[in-house]
């Protein structure tokens, strides 16, 4: 059973040919199983989970009709508000804080039957790019369990690769779906820029910030986008237009399309990564697409951009945990000053410490012009870049990161793990939509994925060309060895 | 370049109200460094005729209309907060006691 799509046991709890029970049952048992290899799961909501299939099953009793995710079990990364449920961010500061209400995207997953299975890890407050920064633990790739899974989003990219669910939903303010989708040979996709509601999304930079899925292929990543990708008048920013239909155009492949490939910023690939991308341009031309090479050398100022602007709005919506009204607080506070600024040095972890502080330091009277004003018109010239683009594009394709995943605490240089972003972080500052989808192994057996990065509100066109791509090169269905098999029941 | 210092780091630490470890404040000192510096390279970009972006999808404000909404019970908020008495947060007084 964990070798189907979503949409394949969404269609035969349809038919009744599965219990919405035996399918959440069944992946339980294989989280249980499973999970204590690679630590993708904070919290399993198995008696909740249960409830809601057993409810399905009996709304499809009095036949009445089931929604598009019939049944399917859903994780949802531990940032994203479940009603009644914790999310803790991965940090110290929120290990007790239950959701007061639910956030949209989740919500519009369970109006379509989804049963939501549990919480994934993540790097506290999505900022990081290995899941390392959890306060709690440690997530492993499946596909390497020495390995990082990528991140911030690396329990959710886990979990979808060792099939512990078919979807999952994860968050993305700088590349942290595509990232860990490409490192743990996954789907990712983060759509353009307000095209699912962020309300119950905890805000890390609110210019970035994106849901989107993962999943074991393009058809379940787009499904999911169809249901998410709606309208909420409770985030001022969502767009206004309807969700896009994705079903009526994902099968028409990319014959005629033109794709930029910036070859110059490109110059440092290598390696297996740089050999899986030329291969995969080749599979973009069997496709009948055309590969031009555009300019994007302005994305070598991209880690400087991203890494002002998401700390200076890190900093700015990380001061409301100040352990007065939520959260931990400092047990041996003696006065209110004591208790913010005390629960703020417990409660957050290093990396959160250190972004908060320079994010502040941007902002601060005398450097705010020369920092984050400068950072703000740079992003200017971001869009330009890419409009210059799109005008002549139909997309851009790039790697997804500089190299395949690598050992857990290898990387000592801090600044080192920003380097990681290099590919993804402009999709965020623009606002463009982009997926990662499974391209190839490293010669280590790791996965590679290839980027495709649309217009804005492109997302259609993005997830055409990653379908016609991936039913080409079939990457997708591939799974990890070590969790290939039903576990012994 | 912005030189960052002890005094630079303590200063942030009391505008950002965390009270960090003189061992965390050693990194901080470090690590906040190394990206200012990395960052000295905007200086170098055409930015004189360009406007900062403020919002990546041109969406003007939205406005609605002024109609009170029911709001998040009370008593459900207070289930979070780490004290609390009568229906109300309880912290410390501001002043330590002599």
């Amino acid at each position: 059973m964990h070798r189907l799509k979503a949409v394949e046991i969404r269609d035969q709890v349809r038919r009744g040919e599965l219990q919405a029970e035996a399918v959440t049952q069944y992946f339980l048992q294989r989280i249980e199983h499973y999970d204590p290899k690679i630590g993708a799961f904070l919290s399993v909501l198995g008696e909740r989970a249960l409830k809601q299939a057993r409810a399905i099953d009996e709304k499809r009793k009095r036949g009445e009709p089931l929604g598009a995710l019939a049944g399917v079990p859903v994780a949802i990364k531990d940032n994203m508000h479940i009603e009644g449920e914790l999310t803790t961010c991965a940090s110290r500061f929120l290990s007790n804080y239950r959701a007061p209400f639910g956030s949209t995207a989740v919500q519009l997953l369970e109006a379509q039957d989804a049963v939501l299975i549990g919480k994934t890890n993540l790097d506290e407050f999505a900022m990081g790019s290995t899941t390392e920064n959890s306060a709690f633990q440690v997530t492993r790739n499946p596909w390497d369990l020495n390995c990082v899974p990528g991140g911030s989003s690396g329990g959710s990219a886990a979990a979808v690769a060792a099939r512990l669910v078919p979807l999952a939903t994860g968050s993305d303010t700088g590349g942290s779906i595509r990232q860990p989708a490409s490192m743990c040979g996954v789907v990712g996709f983060k759509p353009t820029y307000g095209r699912i509601s962020r309300f119950g999304l905890v805000a890390f930079g609110s210019s970035l910030d994106q849901i989107g899925p993962f999943a074991s292929c393009v058809e379940d990543a787009a499904l999911a986008m169809e249901i998410m990708g709606q309208h909420d008048p409770q985030d001022s920013t969502s767009l206004k237009e309807p969700a896009d239909s994705y079903s009526e155009h994902l099968d028409k492949g990319v014959d005629g399309w033109t794709v930029g490939v910036p070859w110059k910023f490109l110059s440092e690939l290598s390696g297996a990564p740089l050999e899986t991308f030329q291969k995969s341009l080749e599979s973009l031309k069997a496709l009948g697409a055309r590969i031009v090479d555009v300019d994007l050398e302005l994305l070598r100022h991209g880690i400087s951009i991203y890494y002002i602007i998401a700390p200076a709005e890190a900093a700015t919506n990380l001061a409301r945990f100040d352990g007065v009204r939520y959260g931990q607080r400092a047990s041996q506070a003696q006065t209110l000053e004591e208790v913010i600024n005390q629960s703020r040095d417990e409660g957050f972890g290093y990396e959160v410490k250190k972004r908060i502080l320079l994010g502040s330091f941007v902002l601060s009277s005398g450097y705010q012009d020369a920092y984050y004003r400068q950072a703000q018109r740079a992003r200017t010239l971001v869009i330009q870049a890419y409009d210059k683009i799109f005008a002549q594009c139909d997309l851009v394709a790039m790697p997804v990161c500089p190299k395949a995943a690598f050992e857990l605490g290898s990387v000592k240089d801090p600044f080192q793990l920003y380097l990681e972003d290099l590919y993804t972080l402009s999709c965020n500052l623009a606002g463009l939509p982009g997926i990662s989808v499974p391209a190839g192994f490293c010669p280590q057996g790791k996965p590679i994925g290839l980027q495709l990065i649309g217009p804005q509100k492109g997302d259609v066109k993005v997830c055409q060309a990653a379908r016609a791509f991936e039913a080409l090169v079939q990457q997708s269905s591939v799974l990890p060895p070590l969790f290939e098999k039903e576990p012994a029941l | 370049m912005t030189k960052v210092t002890e005094d630079t780091i303590e200063g942030l630490t009391k505008l950002c109200h965390i009270a960090c470890s003189e061992e965390d404040k050693k990194r901080l000192l470090v690590d906040i460094e190394q990206v200012l510096s990395h960052a000295q390279n905007l200086t170098q970009l055409p930015t004189d005729a360009v406007e900062e972006c403020h919002n990546v999808s041109g969406i003007v404000n939205r406005e609605r209309e002024d109609e009170t909404q029911p709001s998040l019970p009370r008593e459900r908020l207070l289930e979070n907060a780490p004290e609390h008495e009568d229906g109300q947060l309880s912290v410390p007084p501001l002043f330590r006691k002599k």
